[in-house]
């Protein structure tokens, strides 16, 4: 079995309703590595981490998490076997303030000076409300909210929608010191390939509700044309 | 005006306890998505627990302590064999506890039969207030009313685990995908609210007579002051029981329990028809 933190995930069937978005998929993702899930718009990347987390039920293959099989289990009990997962649209709790934000991804912390320590910006606005807060700033109190779990393994979903490419760029700095820190693993949805490259080690390439391709990223920067094979329109 | 005071702390009276009631209903909805049709029943098995009790012999205020625990603890029993099958379908939630008040009533007729009982007050006498005397009970309740109310809004501001009941209420989902265990959640807030309906009912069992009937006349008002106060906040549902009881006390007193119903259902439907969020409208979950 795989060590603390490793993720399997094996001929995977999600969809919703009678839908099927996510068709036999295979992954695996050693303890402490990064991957990278490219993919066009609707092939299932937002289905995949979903249905890791529980929020969807896999109408049919296994998901297992440091050896243990979790699929089938509710999001709480996924979350606390290890499994930390910032969203698509980051879902802050937007009347709550930032420090209660950051608080519910813990609840038995007794502070939240290590998110403040790797965010600056959040300490400033600790008592604002997180839906007041910047685009950037708001994917930031996200990933703070699911590094206060201590998590093993981060699931991260577009963490560059919607923000300046400039803050992207610095996002990136932030998180990839981080991981690397921490020794989590990482499995990043992304359309910004600059992100994807800078985060993980690994690209998997999806299409059609499965992994099509894998490439290890040094191999892509020498030859970038599986991207453009699986990234154009 | 000695007249006058005694209206406003009979109707101060009404309101808290339509507080408890609708606190108990909101926060049921707000957390769960569960439409309580059966919270009436739970006033009125707070009414049957103080009955019970003072039969056994124990005192007032004891009995009126166990009493919401009674009533908490059916509740939770309820939650895991009935409610809990029941989330995600919000129309259900209404089948099945308008099923569940029909049992609850009935389970009522049979143990202590369709007739009315009344509990003694306590015996703690009458004060002089603005220039009348004012049953001292009265006043104990309004009370434990504000302190209940209080308490409940300490939890909800004050503690972590408030803080998790209010990140179930803004954004279920995200909340689970943080390690909350909403489903400990789910039931502990059943039985909170089933706990303060029965905190209700047995406070007010030595003012009205007892039935199986006991609870229907709060659920309307309940509902009303939910709708318009505003849902998904704490303190709407108790602006809407200050509008609702204040108004249909008031009316009662001053013309009848008639024209109190003609009132409060235009001016809800009014308020309504003008703030369709409710009064403490909340800003809706950015996309």
């Amino acid at each position: 079995m795989r060590a603390e933190g490793g993720l399997r995930v094996e001929a995977l069937v999600a969809g919703y309703g009678g839908g099927v978005v996510i068709d036999g998929l295979a992954l695996v993702v050693a303890a402490g590595e990064t991957v990278a899930i490219l993919g066009r718009n609707g092939v299932g990347k937002t289905t995949l981490l979903r249905t890791i987390m529980g929020l969807n039920r896999p109408k049919a293959g296994t998901i297992h998490f440091s050896g243990e099989r979790i699929d089938g289990r509710e999001p709480f009990e996924i979350a606390r076997a290890g499994i930390g997962y910032v969203p698509q649209g980051r879902e802050i709790f937007a009347e709550l303030t930032v420090e209660e934000n950051l608080l519910l991804g813990d609840l038995k912390a007794p502070g939240v000076d290590d998110i403040y320590a790797i965010f600056p910006a959040l300490a400033e606005k600790r008592r604002t409300a997180g839906g007041r807060l910047s685009g950037g700033q708001q994917q930031q109190l996200a990933i703070g909210r699911a590094l206060m779990g201590k998590p093993k393994l981060l699931l991260l979903d577009e963490p560059s929608e919607g923000i300046q490419p400039s803050i992207v760029a610095e996002l990136a700095e932030i998180l990839a010191s981080t991981v690397g820190e921490r020794g989590m693993g990482l499995v990043l949805v992304e359309q910004n390939i600059d992100m994807a490259l800078k985060l993980a080690t690994r690209v998997d390439f999806m299409d059609q509700g499965r992994v099509v391709a894998s490439d290890t990223v040094a191999a892509l920067r020498a030859s970038p044309r599986l991207i453009e094979e699986h990234m154009a329109l | 005006m000695q007249q006058f005071a005694t209206m406003i702390l009979d109707g101060s009276n009404a309101v808290l306890v339509l507080m408890l009631v609708s606190l108990g209903l909101a926060i049921i909805f707000g957390l769960m998505n569960v439409i309580n049709m059966a919270h009436g029943e739970f006033l009125m098995l707070g009414c049957y627990s103080v009955l019970e009790l003072r039969n056994l012999g124990l005192p007032f205020f004891v009995a009126l302590g166990l009493s919401p625990l009674i009533v908490a603890a059916i509740g939770l029993v309820a939650e895991e064999i009935l409610i809990r099958r029941t989330y995600h379908r919000l129309i259900d939630t209404i089948l099945a506890t308008w099923g569940l008040a029909l049992i609850l009533r009935q389970s009522m007729v049979l143990i202590y039969g369709p007739g009315s009982y009344a509990v003694a007050p306590p015996e703690v006498g009458a004060v002089v207030l603005f220039g009348s005397p004012y049953p001292v009970y009265r006043l104990i309740v309004m009370a434990v009313g504000i302190a209940t109310i209080v308490a409940t809004f300490l939890f909800f501001f004050r503690t972590r685990w408030g803080l998790a009941a209010r990140a179930v209420i803004a954004n279920r989902e995200m909340a689970a995908c943080l390690g909350i265990n909403t489903r400990r959640l789910d039931r502990v807030t059943f039985a909170f609210g089933s706990g303060l309906a029965g905190l209700a009912g047995a406070a007010m069992a030595p003012m009205i007579s007892i039935d199986p009937n006991a609870g229907l006349g709060w659920v309307v008002p309940a509902f009303l002051s939910i709708l318009v106060g505003g849902l998904g906040t704490i303190s709407g549902p108790l602006i809407g029981a200050a509008g609702v009881g204040g108004l249909d006390s008031l009316t009662a007193a001053f013309a009848s329990p008639v024209w109190a119903q003609l009132v409060v259902f235009t001016a809800a439907i009014l308020v309504i028809r003008l703030f369709p969020n409710g009064l403490v409208s909340r800003r809706r979950r950015e996309a």
